[in-house]
């Protein structure tokens, strides 16, 4: 009997399919691992597989890979069917990109024991040169805890060639890195801003490819990316490469715009590739009992990478026109209208169609100027892009609805774009064709009646008002109002006024109501009349009658203050009131004298001259005044 | 000489501008001559001259306000605009230069909220430039005594007198109460405008420099609370309080 049975089934999935977390395709593998081996087992007699030792440890492929080479760093764990939790990796992402893992179950029957072994392998393309520690991490199996030795890694420029005796893993899968490879081949090497860069992402293989997957999409940190649709049936070619022919395919193919000038690096893609191959093991059994459509040795998979490729991205040259919005390429413009007439308030559509080549979906929307008395509507725009070998082409169309609202002609100038022509490395500008529309009719009544488009005063700079011109009235500083004459004028003529008219008033409400009071007033006044009557007879022949004048003036005036009756004035009655006490006698004599002198004169001989006569109505008046000062007391 | 000649002397020199106004009016026109042949301080020394001969006006603050702005004397054009405003305190012109001068300042001063019934009394005592209160006053005065002389005595309808007077009477119980008000200066904060160009705030009237509150610029406009020799107590519209020297400001 021999010593050693190897009993081994490769589980393969891509990235995901972790071992804990098993996929249909796993589990039915491990069952049909389990069964062998236990049927193997029973033939080869009592076993003691409890008895085993569970121990974890890790190891690479190959101490030494070349940069763009792929290396395997496999996690081993024997004595236990799984792992209880995923090791959790230490981070190579610095100098390696991971492209994807998988697992295999070994049982091994020695010596009448048996040997149950998980390896899981993690695969990995190293990106950049130079000695790396892979530090320790920690594997969880059959309950216990397993911390790994610390791994060292040299990635050196030029390519190792990797023995199949330093990876068990590729030994087994007999598939070389020259065998299998990615290249992602760019159009150009050096492109401007916004210029596109076309990469073809191509495998290359001299083995039976059957299928593959992409495991990894490169970040597109710095393009803007266009996509080309995934052909159904890769294109399959044939290329001669290093003397060796190969069969090649494009998987992916792309349109990158830099979005910035500098250098920027094509990251990496990686593929998965299912591979049909020939075992060479003469041990095998099942081969030599399947024969060559063995069940278990069929297809093996296998991992590559594209390597990064760098591209220089010029910034566009100065010199840019004022309406240069960033478009490389090259383009057309054309503008057209349906119509060359329009009634007022139709609708009129103005289709500025962009055609050419470049990034048309960043395009900026072209500058129409509207003519005034058009209402325009935002433009609906359509756009059809074409992917070619040499890059991105296509036409942008924008529909302008114009609506004229007075009639005329409304004339639209050339639609101008510019753009920057990376071939000529020169600024171009494209321009339409101006264009005139006629518009017939009456203008419509509404807001842009007027022809004019209504917008906000807007403000070019901010400054102060205007300092005051004219006349500036001034006035006195620290003055109040109430140092101001006129403040006082006006305030006290008014008063004056309205106390005056109630005084008035006050006058005019006795003279109708009180007859002592209005006989009073006017006895001045009737006194005044006798006495002017007296005076033109001073000088005449008729003595008496003078006399008689003024003895009425006196009788009036005193009878008028009095108030009693003048006609039936008895001058007893007079000399009585005069003489009643509280009269003064001051004002009261001279007055008496005056009546009795009237009296005398009267009916005596009419002697008196007109001196005297004169000096007499003298007395007469002083006696009244003083009278009718004595009164008014 | 009798009343009635000293009255209509008296009455015709009211009327009458006195003879310097002519020349001050000169002046003023001169002033805005040079200002706008942009002769900025030539325009000031015409302005400052008529303010020196005693007479002011809200025209002539606001120009001295303007030149002393494009003098790009900020301070001194905010003191003046303050001026113009005590004068006329709803001129569009006067607030918005004083707006924007303002704005240009060092200082950005939130005010404190006011109490709504300040709000309103300040609107409302602001309401109507000087001229025109007192003009008011007058018209509602001479209405009221005119209808109480008509009723007085008996002249004209008594139901349209009655009326007339008692609208002239309210007229002239509210404005001139405000008029009043405002003439006397009754209940008005001294208030006053930062020159120099940078003035550190003391907790005290004195120049320690430890008791330093805070940093005032030229423009910013405070109130004079007290004052003790050389020493003002000013509050900010912020209610920041602190004692500047007399001279880096000047009053409204």
């Amino acid at each position: 009997m021999r010593g050693v049975r190897v009993l081994r089934r490769f589980r393969v999935f891509a990235g995901g399919c972790a071992p804990m977390r098993r996929c249909t395709v796993c589990r039915w593998a491990t069952l049909l691992a389990a069964v062998a081996a236990l049927g193997l087992a029973l033939a080869a007699g009592p076993t003691d597989a409890a008895a085993q030792q569970v121990s974890a440890r890790a190891y690479l492929s190959s101490n030494e890979v070349g940069v763009g080479q792929q290396f395997v760093l496999n996690v081993e764990v024997s004595g236990a069917q799984g792992v209880d939790q995923d090791p959790e990796l230490p981070d190579l992402s610095s100098f390696s990109v991971y492209l994807g893992s998988g697992s295999s179950s070994s049982i091994q029957m020695s010596g009448g024991r048996t040997n149950i072994t998980l390896t899981i392998q993690y695969r990995f393309q190293a990106t950049s040169a130079g000695t790396f520690t892979v530090s320790p991490f920690e594997v969880r199996a059959g309950g216990g805890a397993f911390t790994t030795e610390p791994l060292t890694l040299t990635v050196s420029d030029a390519p190792v060639p990797q023995g199949s005796s330093a990876a068990p893993g590729a030994a087994d899968r007999g598939i070389a890195p020259e065998d299998l490879f990615v290249e992602a081949v760019p159009s150009r090497r050096q492109v401007y801003e916004n210029q596109p860069v076309v990469v073809d992402y191509r495998i290359f293989t001299r083995v039976n490819v059957s299928s593959y997957s992409i495991t990894q999409l490169p970040p597109a940190t710095g393009f803007w990316v266009e996509e080309y649709p995934p052909a159904g049936n890769p294109v399959i070619g044939q290329t001669v490469r290093d003397g060796m022919q190969y069969t090649t395919a494009t998987i992916r193919k792309v349109a990158l715009f830099p979005t910035g000038s500098g250098t920027r690096t094509l990251e990496p893609l990686g593929i998965e590739a299912q591979v049909r191959v020939r075992r060479r093991s003469a041990f095998d059994p099942f081969e030599d009992f399947f024969g060559r459509g063995s069940l278990l040795n069929s297809s093996i998979s296998t991992a590559a990478a594209s390597r990064p490729v760098e591209i220089e991205v010029l910034p566009l040259p100065g010199g840019r026109p004022e309406n240069f919005t960033g478009f490389v390429g090259d383009l057309e413009v054309a503008a057209t209208l349906d119509r060359d007439s329009v009634q007022v308030s139709d609708a009129v559509t103005l289709t500025v169609e962009v055609a050419g080549s470049g990034n048309l979906r960043m395009l900026a929307e072209p500058e129409v100027e509207i003519p005034p008395g058009f209402e325009a509507f935002p433009p609906e725009v359509t756009e059809r892009v074409d992917r070619t070998d040499a890059g991105v082409s296509g036409t942008r169309t924008y529909d302008y609805v114009l609506v004229p609202r007075v009639p005329g002609v409304g004339a639209i100038p050339p639609v101008e774009l510019a753009y920057f022509d990376p071939e000529r490395e020169t600024y171009e500008v494209a321009a339409s064709g101006a264009l005139a529309v006629e518009v017939t009719g009456v203008a419509a009544d509404g807001p842009l009646g007027t022809g004019r488009v209504r917008a906000g005063v807007e403000e070019l700079r901010t400054d102060i008002r205007f300092i005051q011109l004219g006349r500036p009235a001034l006035v006195l500083a620290n003055r109040t109002l109430f140092a101001h004459p006129l403040f006082w004028v006006t305030l006290l003529v008014p008063l004056a006024l309205v106390g005056g008219a109630a005084g008035l008033r006050r006058h005019r409400d006795r003279l109708h109501g009180d007859v002592a009071y209005a006989r009073s007033r006017r006895a001045a006044k009737v006194a005044r009349r006798r006495l002017a009557e007296a005076r033109k007879l001073v000088d005449g022949e008729d003595v008496r009658a003078f006399y008689a004048e003024a003895g009425h003036a006196l009788e009036g005036f005193l009878a008028d203050k009095l108030n009693i009756a003048a006609a039936g004035m008895i001058r007893n009655e007079v000399r009585d009131r005069l003489a009643a006490p509280g009269v003064d006698t001051e004002a009261a004599e001279p007055y008496m004298e005056c009546l009795e002198e009237c009296d005398r004169q009267r009916f005596a001989p009419p002697t008196a001259s007109a001196e005297e006569r004169a000096r007499f109505l003298g007395r007469v008046e002083a006696a009244m005044a003083a009278m009718a000062e004595h009164l008014a007391r | 000489m009798s009343a009635r000649t000293i009255l209509t002397a008296a009455l015709l020199a009211l009327a009458l501008p006195p003879a310097p106004l002519h020349a001050q009016d000169e002046l003023f026109e001169e002033g805005n001559r040079l200002y706008q042949q942009e002769d900025y301080q030539g325009a000031l020394d015409n302005y400052l001259r008529i303010r020196e001969a005693g007479f002011e006006s809200p025209g002539l603050y606001y120009n001295i306000g303007n030149a002393y702005f494009k003098a790009n004397e900020l301070g001194r054009a905010i003191l003046y605009y303050e001026r113009a405003r005590r004068l006329a305190p709803s001129d569009a012109d006067i607030l918005a230069n004083l707006e924007l001068a303002r704005s240009l300042g060092v200082d950005e001063i939130v005010p404190l909220p006011r109490f709504w019934l300040f709000r309103v009394g300040s609107w409302w005592m602001n309401l109507f430039p000087r001229s025109l209160l007192i003009g008011l006053t007058a018209a509602g005065y001479l209405m009221a005594a005119g209808a109480a002389l008509l009723l007085v005595l008996r002249l004209g309808a008594a139901s349209w007198a009655r009326r007339a007077a008692v609208a002239g009477g309210i007229l002239v119980l509210l404005l001139g109460a405000t008029l009043a008000v405002r003439e006397t200066g009754l209940g008005q904060a001294r208030h006053g405008v930062v020159l120099a160009a940078e003035v550190g705030v003391q907790s005290a009237p004195s120049d320690d420099p430890a008791l330093q509150l805070f940093v005032i610029h030229a423009g910013t406009r405070v109130r004079v609370d007290r004052s003790s020799e050389e020493w003002l107590e000013v509050v900010l519209d912020d209610g920041k309080v602190g004692w500047v020297r007399a001279e880096v400001l000047e009053e409204v």
